[in-house]
């Protein structure tokens, strides 16, 4: 028996070694690493006031020296980045920018990586509280990544800054180029997801100039003239959502949402939104026959 | 006049099968071959995401389970789901029949016979569809009872109540649900387990091995008893190390651990309750017990 015993540890712990050797070089083992760092950057970052500068600079150089010994990993833009964010907690804004300029001329195909990079630049600029570079990165986000989920959202960013500054001329300009810039992307991606995704940010546009009559004419456009098949409970959600408070808090209408989602079912005879929009029209009908005002506190 | 067996007690008999069962170690070997196939099947799933596997069964995996499931830590999940997928097939294919093993081995040691092992291997063997068919009753009467608790369970869950008898039931069912399927787990090995041994001792067929494994366990119903429960207390081990483990306070990889720790335990157990019941079983039929 003693001998089988010993025949299955050989084997298993052969398997075992055979198997860390061959694979200790695969994203796997970067992987279980990179977990850890996150974790220990997590816990610092909760109370970082807390935490000397010093320890935050050594998970930078832990990301670093794995960035060299990973080379040719995927996860290496990942590294960059936790090695940037752990450098903008020890207060190193430009060491941290020169890993993320890295991570951006490094990964020139993946425009996600860089446009996560370029955000983070921007990041640093606001911590040092130096606007002019922030702008100047959100316009380097909008000449390098446009159509990038940070990219498309960069105008209204812009347009925000201003108006959490207190500069409301300069914000109300900001949202007249943002819908200008949404609506060529509208136009040129007319039918698609990101053409979809462009109108619901004029509608937002809209909504923080308070142009109540305009944004309803885009959701109504989103809703009825885009390609049925895109229209999904997901996809269509927030914009239902935007035509009934905009319709029926701010310019006190029930009969708008009813008459888009009564022309939508007519449109798109069984699709999959057509319940839905029947129990709205059912419910706004019962609410306009009681003659119920919907206002804001 | 007829003279009067002493009755023996249960700790007696408990203690008499352990000893046994340390006294020769060789009643472990087939429990020790099933804890080993269980590590290797866990180390080939452990190295899954790792080169080279990753590049041969990657991609499957990828489409069935997500791609997640090929990273850290989100392999853990799939790791812990081929266990519990393939723990009713290893039961019932692998276990039975080692377990029904091991059981031999204690009646060749009870015999004083000298132990071939390769022989024994050979004649449970011819029984290994009766002995498959005693376990699967067993395993299924337990999975029974599990999709009844799991019931119970979604019931429970639904429950708003903050006082009265329905949050009674709501903290009884929720914060005991393991330990119920762990009784549970108890009360039916004990109605079923000298089936397994019954068959492969006596080589009849499964019918009569019921039969006669009712005839045992209502004649030492709390000595069976208590002999699985004490054993079973065990296994509290493994269910404490998980829930500490479902806290997430401990590192993704220990799941590698609270796996291990379930093989290792639940092949002992096997090993201490079925040497138990296989001795009780021989010295009823010798007249001793």
């Amino acid at each position: 028996m003693r001998k089988v015993l010993l025949t299955f540890v050989i084997i298993f712990v052969s398997i075992y070694v055979v198997f860390s050797f061959l694979g200790r070089k695969s994203d796997y083992v970067l992987e279980k690493k990179l977990w850890k760092i996150n974790q220990e950057l997590g816990e610092y970052a909760k109370d970082p006031l807390s935490v000397p500068d010093r320890a935050f600079i050594e998970v930078a150089e832990r990301c670093n020296a794995l960035v060299s010994k990973y080379d040719q990993s995927r996860l290496k833009p990942v590294l960059r980045i936790t090695s940037a964010r752990a450098y903008m907690y020890a207060k190193e804004y430009k060491t941290a920018r020169e890993q993320l300029e890295l991570v951006i001329s490094e990964n020139k195909e993946n425009q996600m990586m860089g446009s996560q990079a370029l955000a983070d630049i921007g990041r640093t600029y606001a911590l040092e509280e130096n606007s002019e570079a922030v702008l100047a990165t959100y316009q380097r986000m909008l000449n390098e990544f446009p159509l990038t989920s940070l990219g498309l959202s960069t105008p209204l960013y812009i347009a925000k800054y201003y108006a959490d500054k207190g500069l409301l001329a300069k914000a109300s300009s900001a949202y007249d180029n943002a819908v200008l810039h949404y609506q060529k992307i509208a136009d040129e991606h007319k039918g698609t997801l990101l053409g979809i995704n462009a109108q619901k940010l004029i509608g937002t546009c809209y909504n923080a100039q308070q142009k109540w009559d305009e944004a309803i004419n885009i959701f109504k456009e989103i809703l009825l003239e885009s390609p049925p098949e895109l229209m999904t409970i997901q996809s269509s959600s927030a914009v239902v959502r935007s035509v009934n408070r905009v319709a029926i808090v701010k310019l006190n209408s029930f009969d708008i949402p009813i008459e888009i989602y009564e022309e939508f079912i007519k449109r798109n005879p069984g699709h999959e939104l057509n319940p839905h929009f029947q129990s709205l029209i059912d419910g706004f009908i019962e609410l306009k026959n009681k003659n119920v005002k919907v206002k804001t506190k | 006049m007829t003279e009067k067996k002493p009755k023996r007690s249960f700790f007696t008999l408990y203690k008499t099968a352990i000893s046994s069962l340390f006294a020769h170690k060789e009643i472990f070997f087939p429990f020790v071959i099933a804890a080993f196939i269980k590590f290797l099947f866990l180390e080939i799933i452990y190295f899954f995401p790792r080169a080279p596997w990753s590049n041969m069964f990657g991609f499957i995996i990828s489409k069935l389970w997500g791609p997640d499931s090929m990273h850290f830590p989100h392999n853990f999940l799939l790791l812990q789901h081929f266990f519990v997928k393939v723990e009713a097939p290893f039961y019932l294919l692998i276990d039975s029949y080692l377990i029904g093993v091991g059981v031999y081995i204690v009646h060749k040691i009870n015999n004083e016979e000298v132990l071939n092992i390769k022989q024994i291997f050979r004649e449970v063997l011819s029984y290994y569809l009766y002995i498959v068919a005693a376990a699967a009753l067993t395993f299924f009467l337990i999975k029974g009872w599990f999709f009844v608790a799991k019931l119970a369970y979604a019931r429970a869950e639904l429950i708003r109540s903050t006082a009265g008898p329905f949050f009674f039931f709501f903290s009884t069912i929720i914060y005991g649900y393991q330990y119920y399927n762990l009784l549970a787990n108890v009360l039916f090995t004990t109605l079923f387990v000298y089936v397994l041994p019954v068959v492969v001792l006596e080589k009849i067929s499964i019918l009569k091995a019921i039969r006669l494994n009712f005839k045992m366990v209502f004649k030492y119903f709390w000595i069976t008893f208590f002999t699985v429960f004490t054993t079973t207390l065990i296994y509290l081990f493994v269910i404490w190390f998980r829930n500490i483990y479902s806290h997430g306070i401990l590192d993704p990889g220990t799941i590698i651990w609270v796996l291990i720790a379930q093989i290792c335990v639940t092949q002992f157990i096997y090993a201490i309750v079925y040497t138990a019941v296989a001795t009780y079983y021989l010295l009823d039929k010798e007249g001793a017990l």
